[in-house]
C-alpha cells in the first residue's frame, strides 16, 4: 500500500505504429455514403410517411384542378387558357337559356348538380378552390412571416425588449380572434383582400410566441456562442444559426394552420360575412344552401348543394392536417438524434 | 455463492440503419457482498448490460439469448410480475442522472417511503422511520426536515445520495450503479463513494459498478470486466487488472489516462474511435487499433481465455480475449507495466528484486488470495 | 520564471455578478438577489504557457472564461490583451481583436450548428473576417481540417455524422482558422471517452507547439489540468483559492481546498491509499456566498480563536453546529437520528442528560470537549435548546465560537515564487495556527 500517486506507468502501446501501418482489413472507421443535410432527411422521412404523402397528392390535386378550373387572365393576356369546370361559376343557367331548373340532382352533364340558382355546383366546387387554397396560403404565409419577425427580434435580444413585445402580444391574444375578424369585415366590408386582413390582424401572434419560445432555447447552444466568439455580427447569427434551428416548429405550425383558417374563412362565408352572396366560395356556397337542410314531410333535400362544398372543404383540411402531421413527424425525428448519438450505450 | 450470474447474454438492437448487437455473449459471475466493475467507454454495451439484467429494454432493443440468474432463478424466464417484485427489492439501481430518477411531484421522504411501504410492507410510521434512518445513513444532514423537501430543493450530490437511499431502502441483495458519480464533483464523488462502499459492507450488498472511470473502479471494486465493442475483453481481480493488464484495450486504456505525479510529456493514445455496432470490424474488433494486430486477428475471433494456459475460462476466472494467449499470433505483445515499489512483468513471468525503497518482492496478487493485495511496507 | 516577460493577458479585478430570481417588476421593487458568479479575479497568462484553472461547479469557471473575451459583458474588472484594455474596447475592435482570442466550446455536440456543413462550419470565421475566399478559402478548409486530424473530405459532411472527439477536433479547427494567439478551451476534454481524451490532449499540445499557442485551460479533473497546464488556478466561488506553477499548486503547502480537492481525486491504482480529506457539508450558494474567507464553512483547518485548546476536528465540528443552528427551527436539525427502530423518544421529549448527547452524537462531539470553557459555552447552549430557545442558543454560541477566518477575507499571499494561496494560515499574523500543509 503506497499513498504515492503516480506510480503505474505503462509503455510500448504505441499508437504511431497503428497509424503507419497498412489497414489490416478492408473495414474502415467511416462509412462512405451518402451525405445530407437535416432538411433532405427531413423530405426522405416524409417521403416515406404514406399519410401524408397522400395528403400531399390530394392537396396538389385541388390546387391544380382550381387554377385549371377557369381560363386566367392577367392585364388582358390570358395565362392559363384552360377550363376544366364546363360552366363560368356565376352563370345561371337558366337564364342562359339551357334547360336546366334549381336543385337540379347529379347527372351526367352536372356531376355536382344545380343550387338554389341554376348554377352548375361542380364548376362552382372547382373555381372555389381558388378562393380557400388562396387565402389559406397567403394568410398562414403573411402571419407566419411576421410572427417569425417579430418572436425572432423579441427572442434573440431579451431583456426589457423581450418584455415590452412580449406585452404587446398578450394584448394581442386577448381579443377574440373570429369577433375582430368579424368587425374587420363588417367595417370594411366585404371582399377578399378584407378577409385576408381580418385573419392576418391578430392570426401571427401565435407564430410569434412560438418563435420565441424556440429561440429561446436555439439561443443557449454553444454554436450561437461560437459564432458570436468568431466575431459574427447579430445579423449573420440570426439568420444563419438561430432562425434556421428554431424554424421547425413554425413550419408544423403553419401547415397545419393553413386548415384552420380555410375553416375560418368557410365560417365566416356560412355566416354571410365573408365574401360577397354568390361567390364561389365554400363555406358561401353553404351559406345559401342553410334552408334546405331541413325540409318538411314531403320534401326532398337537395343534398348535393351542402355534401359537395363541404366535401370539398373537409377534403382540403384533412389533407393539409395530413401534411402538417407528416412535417412534424419528418422533423420531430431529428431532434433526439444527436443525443441518442452522443450518450452512452 | 453467486448472487448474479450471466450466461452468454446476447442483446440486439434493430434500427433503421441495420442489426446493432449491443452486447454479445457476454458471461460474468458476481458474488454475495462482492463490488463488481464493470469498464468500458461509450458504445461498449455497459449501461445496455444493466439493463437487460432488469428485463427493461425496450423495442428496438430485444435480448436474443443467455441467461440471467439471479439466486438460481433465471429472471428472463420468469413472467413480468415476478421481475417486478424483483426489481427495487432484491435488485436496485441507480442512474446516472439522479434528477431523472426523481418524480418532481413529490417528496423525496415520500417516494422512498412508497417503495419500503410497497416492498416491505410496513405501515406508514414505520416506513417514515426508516426513510428518516436512511436518508441519515446516506450522509443526508437534517433527515426529518429533509424527508418533506422535494427533489428540486437538493442539490447534485444530495439527490444522489437521496437516489442511493432509495435503492437501499429494502435491502436489496445486488446493486446496480450506472455511472452514478459521473456527474458530480470529485469532492462529492469521493464522499459518495465512501459511503457507498460502507453501506455495502454494512448491508451485505454486492455492487455491480459500471463506470468508465479507472480511478473510480480502482478505489471500489475487487473484480473487472473489462467491455469493448459490446464483448467482454478482459476479466481479473483489480490488482491483477491495474498491475498485470492483458488485453491490449485494457492496456491502451491504462495509458491513455493522464496521471498526476506522473511526468510524461504525451499522453499514450489508443488511435481511432469505438467502432459503430451497425457494423463492427471482421474478427477481433479492436484489431483496427491495436498496435499488436496482425493479419490473423482479422480473421478470428478471440474467445476469452485463461492467459497462462490459452484455454476456454469459466466466468470466474482471469481471462482476456486475444489471440496471443492461444498462441495464433507471430509476434509478441510487447508492452511494460511499471510499478514503482513492486515490480511487475508482462505475460508471466518471474520479476527482478525490487528497489531497495521497501517494496514487496511479489509479483502482482494472486487471484485467489484476499483482495487487499500483497506488498509488505 | 514569470517575472521577466510581459504577459499576453492581463486580468484585474474581473466580476461579474447575475440578477438571480423575478422578472421586471421585482427588479424595479429592488427585490432581485445577486449571483456573485466571478468576485474580483486576478490572473496573468504568459506567451506560449498553459494556464489551467480548476474547480468543481458552482465555482464560476466558465463565467470566468466568457468574461475574459467579452462572450458576457464583466460587471467590473479590466481585461488587458498585449495592453490594450479588452473591456473597454469599442465593437469594432472587439471584433477585430476576436481574430486574436478564440474559444473552444465544452460540448462537441451543441457547438456546431447542425444545419451547417463541416467546410461552412471552419470557413465562417474566414468569410466574417475577410480573410480568404474562393479557391484560397477553401485551400484553407482542407489544411485546417488536415491540421487537426480529419481529411478534406470530411469538409462536405454535417456534424451529426461524426463522433464527440472528431466534433472537438471540428471546433479547434474552426478556431485555428483566424490564427489566433490564445484559446481559451473550456472543458475540452470532459464530454470525450478517455481514449479520446488522449489523442485530443495531444492535439492540443502539438498545435500549441506548432503555432505558438497560449492556452486558457479551464477543467474540472485535476488528472487533465496537472497533465497539460504549466500554471494552474483553483476557483472557489468565484475567487481564487491558489495559483501558481503546477507542481507547486499540486504539492505542499496547499490551500486547504486545494489539498481536500488534490486528496479526493480516485487514483488509477487499487494500492493506493492516500489520505481522503472529507469535507464538511456543500458549496454554498453564490447567491450568498459566506462572510470573510468564503471557504470558511467547511474547511478542515479553519483557524481557532486565540488560546483555544481545542482540537481541530472538535473546533470543525463546533462551527458545523454553529452554521446549523443558524437556520434551525427544530431540535431534530441538530441532534443525531435515532439508533434504533424502536421506543425512540421524540428530541423534544428527551431529557436534558439525553438531548445533550443526541447533539453531541450527530456532531462527533466527544463528552467534554478539549476546552474548558467551550465546554461550558457549549453545555449552556444545550441548556437553551433544551427550553427549544434557539435565538438564545444562537447568541450563546456565536459569540463564543468566531474564527478569524469569518472575519477576513483573505488575499492571495505569496509563499513561493509566483505561488500564492489565499489563506490567513499564511499570514504572518496568524504564527500558532495549526499545522499548515506541508509545513512542519
Amino acid at each position: 500500500m503506497s499513498s504515492e500517486r503516480g506510480r503505474i506507468r505503462i509503455t510500448g502501446f504505441d499508437a504511431d505504429a497503428v497509424e503507419r501501418r497498412e489497414p489490416l482489413s478492408d473495414w474502415t472507421e467511416h462509412r462512405e455514403g451518402e451525405t445530407e443535410s437535416r432538411w433532405e432527411r427531413g423530405w426522405r422521412e416524409f417521403r416515406q410517411n404514406r399519410s401524408a404523402m397522400l395528403g400531399l397528392y390530394v392537396v396538389a390535386a385541388m390546387a391544380l384542378l382550381a387554377v385549371f378550373a377557369r381560363p386566367v387572365t392577367v392585364a388582358g393576356v390570358t395565362v392559363q387558357p384552360f377550363a376544366l369546370a364546363p360552366y363560368r361559376p356565376d352563370a345561371i343557367l337558366y337564364v342562359q337559356g339551357l334547360d336546366v331548373s334549381a336543385y337540379e340532382a347529379p347527372s351526367l352533364a352536372h356531376p355536382f348538380g344545380t343550387d338554389g340558382s341554376a348554377r352548375d355546383v361542380f364548376s362552382r366546387v372547382l373555381y372555389g378552390g381558388r378562393f380557400s387554397l388562396s387565402i389559406g396560403f397567403i394568410v398562414v404565409f403573411v402571419t407566419a412571416a411576421i410572427g417569425l419577425v417579430y418572436g425572432a427580434v423579441a427572442g434573440y435580444y431579451g431583456g426589457w425588449v423581450d418584455e415590452v413585445m412580449m406585452r404587446v402580444l398578450d394584448l394581442i391574444f386577448a381579443f377574440p380572434g373570429l369577433l375582430l375578424a368579424l368587425i374587420i369585415v363588417a367595417v370594411l366590408g366585404k371582399g377578399y383582400w378584407e378577409l385576408v386582413l381580418a385573419f392576418t390582424a391578430i392570426g401571427w401572434a401565435g407564430y410569434a410566441r412560438l418563435i420565441r419560445g424556440e429561440i429561446l432555447k436555439v439561443k443557449e447552444n454553444d454554436y450561437v456562442t461560437a459564432a458570436k466568439a468568431l466575431g459574427a455580427r447579430d445579423r449573420r447569427v440570426i439568420f444563419r444559426h438561430v432562425v434556421p434551428n428554431a424554424v421547425a416548429p413554425l413550419i408544423v405550425q403553419a401547415s397545419l394552420s393553413i386548415g384552420t383558417v380555410v375553416i375560418g374563412v368557410a365560417a365566416l362565408g356560412f355566416l354571410g360575412l365573408g365574401l360577397p352572396p354568390g361567390s364561389a366560395e365554400w363555406g358561401t356556397m353553404l351559406d345559401q344552401t342553410r334552408e334546405t337542410i331541413v325540409q318538411g314531410p314531403g320534401g326532398t333535400i337537395p343534398w348535393w348543394v351542402t355534401v359537395f362544398p363541404g366535401g370539398a372543404i373537409f377534403l382540403f383540411v384533412m389533407s393539409m392536417n395530413l401534411i402538417g402531421d407528416g412535417i412534424n413527424d419528418a422533423l420531430d425525428a431529428q431532434e433526439g438524434e444527436d443525443v441518442a448519438r452522443g450518450g452512452e450505450v | 455463492m453467486a448472487v448474479l450470474e450471466v450466461d452468454d447474454l446476447t442483446v440486439n438492437f434493430y434500427t433503421e440503419e441495420g442489426v446493432v448487437t449491443a452486447v454479445e455473449d457476454l458471461s460474468f459471475r458476481i458474488d454475495r457482498g462482492e463490488k463488481f466493475g464493470v469498464v468500458g467507454e461509450s458504445g461498449a454495451g455497459k449501461s445496455v448490460t444493466a439493463l437487460s439484467l432488469l428485463r427493461l429494454i425496450e423495442r428496438p432493443g430485444r435480448i436474443e439469448s443467455g441467461e440471467v440468474r439471479f439466486k438460481g432463478e433465471d429472471l428472463l424466464s420468469m413472467s413480468e410480475s415476478a421481475v417486478r417484485d424483483i426489481r427495487g427489492s432484491e435488485i436496485a439501481m441507480i442512474f446516472q442522472d439522479a434528477q431523472t430518477a426523481l418524480n418532481p411531484v413529490y417528496t423525496v421522504g415520500e417516494q422512498i417511503a412508497e417503495a419500503i411501504r410497497h416492498h416491505l410492507d410496513y405501515d406508514d410510521a414505520a416506513a417514515r422511520e426508516r426513510t428518516v434512518r436512511l436518508l441519515d445513513d446516506v450522509g443526508i444532514p437534517e433527515p426529518e426536515a429533509r424527508y418533506d423537501d422535494y427533489p428540486h430543493e437538493f442539490s447534485g450530490g444530495m439527490q444522489q445520495r437521496a437516489v442511493i437511499a432509495m435503492a437501499l431502502s429494502c435491502d436489496p441483495d445486488l446493486l446496480i450503479a450506472d455511472e452514478p458519480t459521473t456527474a458530480l464533483d470529485v469532492t462529492i464523488e469521493a464522499k459518495i463513494l465512501d459511503r457507498l462502499d460502507r453501506l455495502a459492507a454494512e448491508y451485505d450488498t454486492a455492487i455491480q459498478l459500471i463506470t468508465h472511470d479507472l480511478g473510480v473502479i480502482a478505489e471500489v471494486c475487487d473484480r473487472v470486466l473489462v467491455m469493448y465493442a459490446g464483448r467482454a475483453v478482459e476479466r481479473a481481480s483489480v490488482e491483477e487488472l491495474y498491475y498485470d493488464p492483458k488485453h491490449p484495450y485494457t492496456v491502451g486504456l491504462m495509458s491513455a489516462i493522464p496521471r498526476i505525479g506522473d511526468r510524461q510529456d504525451r499522453l499514450q493514445t489508443i488511435p481511432g474511435t469505438m467502432p459503430d455496432l451497425v457494423e463492427v470490424p471482421p474478427g477481433c474488433s479492436f484489431h483496427p487499433r491495436c498496435p499488436f494486430a496482425e493479419e490473423a486477428c482479422t480473421r478470428t475471433r478471440p474467445q476469452l481465455v485463461d492467459p497462462a494456459t490459452g484455454e476456454r475460462a469459466g466466468p470466474d476466472e482471469r481471462s482476456a480475449a486475444c489471440l496471443a494467449y492461444t498462441g495464433d499470433l507471430d509476434g509478441e505483445l510487447d508492452y511494460e507495466v511499471e510499478v514503482r515499489g513492486r515490480d511487475v512483468d508482462p505475460v508471466g513471468e518471474e520479476s527482478e528484486p525490487p528497489e531497495p525503497d521497501g517494496g514487496g518482492i511479489e509479483r502482482g496478487a494472486d487471484p485467489d488470495a484476499d483482495s487487499e493485495g500483497e506488498s509488505n511496507e | 520564471m514569470s517575472d521577466a516577460r510581459e504577459p499576453l493577458l492581463e486580468v484585474e479585478g474581473l466580476t461579474k455578478y447575475y440578477e438571480s430570481g423575478g422578472g421586471i417588476v421585482d427588479t424595479l421593487l429592488g427585490r432581485s438577489r445577486e449571483v456573485k458568479a466571478v468576485d474580483g479575479v486576478d490572473l496573468e497568462l504568459y506567451p506560449g504557457e498553459t494556464l489551467g484553472i480548476v474547480g468543481e461547479s458552482g465555482c464560476g469557471k466558465t463565467t470566468l472564461a466568457q468574461a475574459l473575451l467579452r462572450l458576457i459583458e464583466p460587471t467590473a474588472g479590466t481585461v488587458r490583451y498585449r495592453g490594450e484594455d479588452l473591456t473597454a474596447a469599442s465593437d469594432d475592435r472587439l471584433r477585430a481583436l476576436r481574430k486574436d482570442i478564440q474559444y473552444i466550446f465544452q460540448d462537441p455536440f451543441s457547438s456546431l450548428n447542425p444545419r451547417l456543413t463541416v467546410g461552412d462550419i471552419v470557413g465562417e470565421p474566414l468569410d466574417i473576417h475577410g480573410i480568404a475566399s474562393g479557391e484560397a478559402r477553401t485551400r484553407r478548409i482542407y489544411d485546417l481540417l488536415e491540421t487537426v486530424g480529419l481529411s478534406q473530405r470530411h469538409a462536405h459532411r454535417y456534424p451529426h455524422e461524426f463522433s464527440g472527439g472528431q466534433r472537438q477536433r471540428i471546433g479547434i479547427a474552426r478556431a485555428l482558422a483566424v490564427d489566433p494567439e490564445v484559446i481559451v478551451c473550456d472543458e475540452p476534454v470532459s464530454a470525450l471517452d478517455v481514449s479520446v481524451q488522449a489523442q485530443i490532449l495531444n492535439l492540443l499540445e502539438d498545435l500549441q507547439d506548432e503555432f505558438g499557442l497560449s492556452y486558457v485551460v479551464i477543467a474540472h479533473d485535476l488528472s487533465v489540468v496537472e497533465h497539460i497546464a504549466d500554471r494552474v488556478g483553483v476557483l472557489y466561488l468565484g475567487e481564487f483559492a491558489e495559483m501558481g506553477a503546477t507542481g507547486d499548486v499540486f504539492g505542499p503547502p496547499h490551500h486547504p481546498y486545494a489539498e481536500a480537492l488534490l486528496s479526493a481525486i480516485p487514483e488509477p491504482d487499487p494500492g493506493w491509499e492516500g489520505d481522503r480529506i472529507f469535507l464538511s457539508g456543500e458549496v454554498p450558494s453564490p447567491l450568498d456566498p459566506p462572510q470573510g474567507c468564503r471557504f470558511h464553512t467547511r474547511c478542515p483547518k479553519v483557524i481557532q480563536p486565540e488560546g483555544s485548546s481545542l482540537s481541530q476536528s472538535e473546533w470543525r465540528s463546533l462551527l458545523d453546529l454553529k452554521q446549523r443552528l443558524r437556520d434551525a427551527e427544530a431540535l431534530e436539525s441538530v441532534t443525531a437520528v435515532a439508533e434504533s427502530d424502536d421506543g425512540a423518544a421524540e428530541p423534544t421529549a428527551l431529557s436534558r442528560a439525553e438531548l445533550g448527547e443526541r447533539v453531541r452524537a450527530e456532531f462527533d462531539l466527544p463528552s467534554p470537549v478539549s476546552d474548558g470553557e467551550a465546554e461550558r459555552v457549549l453545555s449552556e447552549a444545550v441548556d437553551r435548546l433544551h427550553d427549544e430557545d434557539f435565538d438564545a442558543a444562537r447568541a450563546t454560541i456565536d459569540d463564543a465560537f468566531e474564527s478569524p477566518c469569518e472575519r477576513t477575507d483573505p488575499p492571495l499571499y505569496e509563499v513561493g515564487d509566483g505561488h500564492r494561496i489565499a489563506c490567513l494560515l499564511y499570514d504572518e499574523g496568524y504564527p500558532d495556527a495549526p499545522e499548515r500543509t506541508g509545513q512542519r
